[in-house]
C-alpha cells in the first residue's frame, strides 16, 4: 500500500517573515490519482506547490516523493513535472526543442527522443506546429506545449499550477475533459492547484480544500460536496453557492425541531444536537419552489432571476436574507411571489462558534 | 535556487570583491598620487600609500604661483607650462557644459515631443540624429574647424557650446522621447477637452510627469559635456579651456608629466561626474542605449 | 477628441495662438534640426569639397580657395600603409575590447543574480570606472603602466626580479595599456546592460528548465543567452561604435607612438590634420570612414529596428 503513494506531505510548514503561509499540512497522493488542491487566493496552495517542486524549502515537516524524503533535494532531481500558470514555454526555442528539452537534459539518445516527441505531439495535437517558435504561439497552444513538455519526461508526479486561468472560458470545458482523458490514458499522478471549484469537482479523484495554510477537508468530490466539514467548505463548493440562514433548534414534545425565518417545526429525527441557535446550510437544489401553497411551504418574494439557460436561479426573500432556488426555465418572474419548501434531510447544521458542520445519521424526516 | 553549497557562494563573493578591487584600484592610484609629494610621483619602488601626504598638488592646481615657489624649493628643476589657474578651466567648463546641456535638453524636448506626438519627419527621422553618434567626431572636426574659421567661432564659448549641443542631441531626443512615450496621449487629450491647445497640454500635463526623466537626461548630457576632450582640444586655442584640457597642461619640459598635479586636477574635476552619475544611476542604462533598454 | 486626430501636421488639435502658425510640429524640431545642420550637415558637405583638395592650412590659402586634386587623395589613401594599418588596428581594438568587455560583463552579471547584504555597494563600486572622466582615467593608467609604476612593481614581486618594462614605448605592447584602459572603463557599462537584461528575464522559463532537469550550464546557454540576445545585440552595437571612435586613451597614453604603432583611426586623422596639417588628405580619409561606418550601421540597425 505504501509503495503506491507517490507524494506525501507530513506536517509541512512554511512562513515568510511573520506571515504563516502553510501550517502543518498533511497530504497523501496515490499513484495514478488526480488530486486537486483547491482554495482561494492566498490560502497557501501555490506555496505548497513551490515546496513540492523544490523552489522553496519547508520550515518544518517532510515532503516525500515515492517514499523518499526530498526536502533538501534540488528540483531537477525530484522527477517531478511542473506546468506553470503562465506556461513558461521557451519562447526562443521551437516547439520541438521545447518538447525535447527535458529528454535531452536527461541524456536520452536522439532516436528515442524523436520517437518520444513524435508520440507526445500526436497525443496533444501538436504535430503540425513542431517547427513554430515558442514565442509565436497563442495561449492554448502554449498550454499544450507546456503539458507535452513535462508529460514526455514521464514524471513520477505532475504538478499543475492553475493551468486554465490564462485561457478563455469557452476553451476551458473542452480542455478539462481532454486533460482528464490524457491523465487517465497515461495513468499520470497529478496534483492540480486551482481556485476554480468547478474544475476541481469535474476532474479530480480527490479534492483537498485549503484555507489559510491548512487543509480543511480532503476527499472525493461527492464527499466534499455532500458532506462538507465546515462552513467555509460548504460555501466554497457548489455552484450556485449554498444558502446559509440562521436557525434555532428547539425541543418540542420530546423531539428536536428546527425553526427558521420561514419554516418551523422541521423534524430533526436521528440527530442529537443541543438546543440552541445554529446556521442552516441548504443547497439551492434542495429547496423547492411552488406556485401554490402546499404543506410545509412558506411564502417568499422573488427579487432576482438569473438565467443560466437550462435552469434559472431565483433569489428569493427568506426572512432578512436572500436565498437561491434552482428552478426550470420560465418558472416565474421577478417581483412574483412563490412558495418555498425545504428538505431538512439534505440540510446541514453548522455550529455558530466553530463553524463546523454537525454530523448526523441519515434518517427519515418526521413531519 | 537558493541552495548553493557554501563554498560556491564564497567563491562568488570573492570574485565580486576582486572585481571591486580592480574597478577601484586605478581610481585609488589617482587619488593617492594627488597627495604625494614631488619625489614620490614616479619613484622606484612606487609608493603605494604615501607617508608624507601633502596638499601641494592641489595648491598648484588652483594657485599656479605655488608651483614657482615649489620649483625654487626643489632647486629650480621644475619649469612648467601651466598657463593659468584651474579656476578658469572650471569656469569655462561650467559655462560650456551648462549652456550646451540647456540647449540640448530644450531643443531635444521640443523635437522629441514633435516626433512622438506628430510623427514629424516620418518614422526614420529620429535615426538621422543617431547617425551623428556613429561617426567618429574626428572625422567631422576637420570641416568644423574650417567652418568655424569663417564664422569666427574658433576658440569661442559659443562654438564649443554649439558643437556639444549638436553631438548630444541624439541622447536628449531619444531619451526624452522614451519618457514621453510612457505618458499616454489621453492625458493631453483630457486637458485639451478643457480648451487647451495640445502644446499647452504638453507643457502643463505631460512635462511635469516626465520631469524626473528630463532631469536625468540633463545630468547625463552634462556629464558627457564635462568629460569631453576631442572637440575641446581641437576647437580651442587657449582663450577657452576646459577641465579636460587643463589636465594636459600640467607638463613640464624637463620633468615630463607632473603626475601629482594632474592627479589632483583629475580627482577634483571628476567629482561632479561621479556625483551626478550616482544620482542618475537608474537612468544610465536607458541613456546609454538611447532609450532602447529601460529597466 | 480622439487620439487619432493628431497624426501628422497639426489638424484638429490647434487652438489659441498655435492656430496661426501652420506646421507647428515642424517649428518644434527646428532648433534641433538647425543645430544639426550647422554642426553636422554643413560640415559633412564641406568634407565633400575638402576631400578633393590638398588643403594644408600652413600654406595660408583659405580652404575654399584651395586647388582641387580630385581623386588623388583617395589614391594615396589606398596605398598609405599608415592609413590601412590604422584601420586594421582599430578594427582589432574593437574586436578585442568589445568581446572582452562582453565576456567579463556576462561573468560578472551572473554573480549578481542573487541578493546579499552588500550587493548594492558592490554594484556602485563596480560601475565607478564608468563615471571617471576618460582623460583622467587615461592619466591614471599612464601612471599605472609607467616603467616605475605599480604594475611593474607587482610583477617584480611575483617574479622576484625588478621588472621595469616600458609598456608605453614598446611597439607591440603599447596597445595593451590603451585597450586595458578602455576595457576597464567600459566593462561596467556592459555589466549594467547585461544585468538589466538578466533581471528582466522571464523567471518561469528558467524555473521550468530547472524542473526539466537541465544543468546550470545548459540553462545558461540554451535558455538564458537566447533570451538575452536582444540586449546583447544592442550592447554590442553601441559599444562597437563607441570603441571604433576611441581617441582619449590613445592621445593621453601614446599619441599613436611609438612610430605610429598605436595609431587608431581617430589618432591617425588627428595627427594628419593637426600635426602634419594635411587637412585635405584627412578629409578624404574622413569621408571614407564616414561612408563605411554609416553604411554598416544602417545595415545592422535595420533588423534591430524591427525588434524594437
Amino acid at each position: 500500500m505504501t509503495e503506491d503513494i507517490k507524494l506525501e506531505l507530513r506536517g509541512v510548514r512554511k512562513s515568510f517573515d511573520r506571515v504563516v503561509a502553510v501550517k502543518g499540512l498533511d497530504l497523501a497522493l496515490r499513484k495514478g490519482e488526480f488530486l486537486s488542491l483547491l482554495g482561494p487566493s492566498g490560502c497557501g496552495k501555490s506555496t505548497t506547490l513551490a515546496m513540492i517542486a523544490g523552489f522553496l524549502a519547508p520550515d518544518g515537516g517532510d515532503i516525500l516523493v515515492d517514499g523518499q524524503v526530498v526536502n533538501r533535494m534540488p528540483p531537477r532531481k525530484r522527477r517531478i513535472g511542473l506546468v506553470f500558470q503562465d506556461y513558461a514555454v521557451f519562447s526562443r526555442l521551437t516547439v520541438r526543442a521545447n518538447l525535447a528539452f527535458g529528454l535531452e537534459s536527461q541524456g536520452m539518445p536522439r532516436k528515442e527522443r524523436h520517437r518520444a516527441v513524435a508520440e507526445i505531439s500526436e497525443k496533444l495535437a501538436l504535430s503540425d506546429m513542431l517547427d513554430a517558435r515558442g514565442g509565436d504561439l497563442n495561449m492554448s497552444e502554449m498550454q499544450r506545449v507546456a503539458l507535452a513538455r513535462v508529460l514526455v519526461t514521464k514524471p513520477e508526479l505532475l504538478l499543475l499550477d492553475e493551468p486554465m486561468s490564462n485561457l478563455d472560458a469557452s476553451l476551458r470545458a473542452s480542455l478539462r475533459s481532454e486533460l482528464k482523458q490524457i491523465q487517465k490514458d497515461l495513468e499520470q499522478t497529478v496534483l492540480y492547484v486551482t481556485h476554480d471549484q468547478v474544475e476541481a469537482l469535474s476532474m479530480s479523484d480527490r479534492i483537498a480544500v485549503m484555507r489559510d495554510g491548512a487543509v480543511l477537508q480532503a476527499g472525493a468530490p461527492e464527499e466534499i460536496y455532500h458532506r462538507p466539514v465546515d462552513l467555509f467548505v460548504a460555501q466554497f463548493i457548489g455552484d450556485p453557492p449554498i444558502n446559509i440562514v440562521p436557525c434555532r433548534v428547539e425541543e418540542v414534545q420530546g423531539k428536536l425541531v428546527v425553526d427558521t425565518a420561514l419554516h418551523s417545526g422541521l423534524g430533526l429525527a436521528g440527530r442529537d444536537v443541543p438546543v440552541g441557535d445554529y446556521l442552516l446550510a441548504v443547497r439551492p437544489h434542495h429547496l423547492s419552489a411552488h406556485h401554490e401553497p402546499r404543506e410545509g411551504t412558506a411564502e417568499s418574494e422573488i427579487r432576482l432571476v438569473e438565467n443560466f439557460g437550462a435552469e434559472h436561479v431565483l433569489h428569493v426573500t427568506y426572512g432578512n436574507d436572500l436565498v437561491s432556488v434552482v428552478t426550470a426555465p420560465g418558472f416565474a418572474l421577478e417581483g412574483e411571489r412563490l412558495h418555498l419548501s425545504l428538505d431538512i434531510n439534505q440540510a446541514h447544521l453548522i455550529d455558530r462558534r466553530d463553524e463546523r458542520v454537525l454530523t448526523r445519521r441519515h434518517c427519515e424526516a418526521a413531519a | 535556487m537558493n541552495e548553493n553549497p557554501l563554498w560556491v557562494t564564497f567563491l562568488k563573493r570573492t570574485a565580486v570583491v576582486v572585481a571591486m578591487i580592480i574597478a577601484f584600484f586605478p581610481i585609488y592610484w589617482l587619488i593617492a598620487t594627488s597627495f604625494k609629494p614631488y619625489d614620490q610621483w614616479a619613484s622606484w619602488p612606487p609608493v603605494w600609500l604615501t607617508d608624507a601626504p601633502t596638499l601641494q598638488n592641489y595648491r598648484i592646481v588652483f594657485f599656479p604661483e605655488a608651483a614657482r615657489e615649489f620649483a625654487t624649493a626643489q632647486q629650480g628643476s621644475l619649469d612648467y607650462k601651466v598657463s593659468g589657474s584651474a579656476w578658469k578651466a572650471f569656469q569655462d567648463s561650467a559655462i560650456i557644459s551648462t549652456f550646451a546641456t540647456l540647449f540640448s535638453v530644450m531643443f531635444g524636448t521640443l523635437a522629441a515631443y514633435s516626433i512622438v506626438r506628430f510623427r514629424t519627419g516620418g518614422e526614420n527621422y529620429p535615426f538621422q540624429f543617431l547617425t551623428v553618434r556613429m561617426m567618429p567626431p574626428i572625422a567631422v572636426v576637420v570641416p568644423i574647424v574650417a567652418l568655424f574659421s569663417i564664422l569666427r567661432l574658433s576658440d569661442t564659448y559659443f562654438g564649443l557650446i554649439l558643437a556639444y549641443t549638436a553631438f548630444t542631441l541624439p541622447f536628449s531626443i531619444w531619451m526624452i522621447r522614451s519618457f514621453i512615450e510612457e505618458v499616454p496621449l489621453e492625458l493631453e487629450g483630457a486637458a485639451m477637452v478643457h480648451g487647451m491647445s495640445q502644446f499647452r497640454a504638453f507643457l502643463t500635463v505631460t512635462l511635469p510627469l516626465i520631469k524626473g526623466g528630463v532631469l536625468a537626461t540633463a545630468l547625463f548630457i552634462f556629464i558627457l559635456n564635462w568629460s569631453e576632450f576631442l572637440f575641446a582640444l581641437v576647437l580651442t586655442a587657449g582663450n577657452v579651456i576646459t577641465v579636460t584640457l587643463q589636465v594636459a597642461n600640467y607638463v613640464s619640459a624637463s620633468s615630463g608629466k607632473l603626475y601629482g598635479v594632474q592627479a589632483a586636477m583629475g580627482t577634483i574635476s571628476t567629482l561632479p561626474v561621479i556625483l551626478f552619475g550616482y544620482v542618475i544611476q537608474r537612468h544610465l542604462v536607458r541613456g546609454l542605449t538611447f532609450g532602447a533598454i529601460k529597466r | 477628441m480622439t487620439t487619432q486626430d493628431v497624426d501628422g501636421p497639426l489638424t484638429s488639435a490647434g487652438r489659441g495662438w498655435s492656430r496661426y502658425l501652420p506646421r507647428f510640429n515642424i517649428m518644434l524640431v527646428l532648433p534641433a534640426q538647425l543645430t544639426m545642420m550647422a554642426v553636422v550637415i554643413v560640415p559633412t558637405l564641406i568634407i565633400l569639397w575638402l576631400a578633393i583638395t590638398d588643403w594644408q592650412p600652413t600654406q595660408a590659402i583659405a580652404w575654399f580657395k584651395a586647388e582641387p586634386i580630385w581623386f588623388w587623395n583617395f589614391y594615396d589613401l589606398w596605398y598609405d600603409s599608415r592609413f590601412t594599418n590604422a584601420v586594421l588596428r582599430t578594427l582589432f581594438v574593437v574586436a578585442v575590447c568589445v568581446s572582452v568587455e562582453l565576456g567579463l560583463a556576462l561573468g560578472l552579471a551572473l554573480l549578481f543574480l542573487d541578493e546579499w547584504p552588500w550587493r548594492r555597494v558592490a554594484v556602485s563600486v563596480i560601475i565607478l570606472p564608468m563615471m571617471i572622466i576618460p582623460v583622467d582615467a587615461a592619466n591614471a593608467f599612464f601612471m599605472l603602466f609607467n616603467e616605475r609604476g605599480p604594475l611593474n612593481h607587482l610583477i617584480s614581486l611575483v617574479i622576484g626580479v625588478p621588472y621595469e618594462f616600458s609598456w608605453l614605448s614598446h611597439p607591440t605592447w603599447a596597445m595593451a595599456p590603451i585597450m586595458l584602459a578602455e576595457i576597464w572603463q567600459w566593462t561596467p557599462l556592459m555589466f549594467l546592460l547585461v544585468l538589466t537584461g538578466l533581471m528582466n528575464l522571464p523567471q518561469n522559463q528558467v524555473r521550468a528548465a530547472i524542473v526539466l532537469g537541465a544543468s546550470p550550464a545548459r540553462i545558461f546557454f540554451k535558455i538564458m543567452l537566447p533570451l538575452l540576445l536582444p540586449v546583447i545585440s544592442i550592447a554590442l552595437l553601441i559599444r562597437s561604435i563607441e570603441t571604433f571612435k576611441i581617441f582619449d586613451p590613445v592621445y593621453i597614453l601614446t599619441r599613436g607612438q611609438p612610430g605610429g604603432a598605436t595609431e587608431t583611426i581617430s589618432m591617425f586623422m588627428y595627427n594628419g590634420a593637426f600635426v602634419y596639417f594635411r587637412m585635405g588628405y584627412i578629409a578624404a580619409a574622413a569621408l571614407l570612414v564616414l561612408v563605411v561606418v554609416i553604411s554598416i550601421c544602417l545595415a545592422l540597425a535595420r533588423p534591430m529596428k524591427r525588434h524594437g
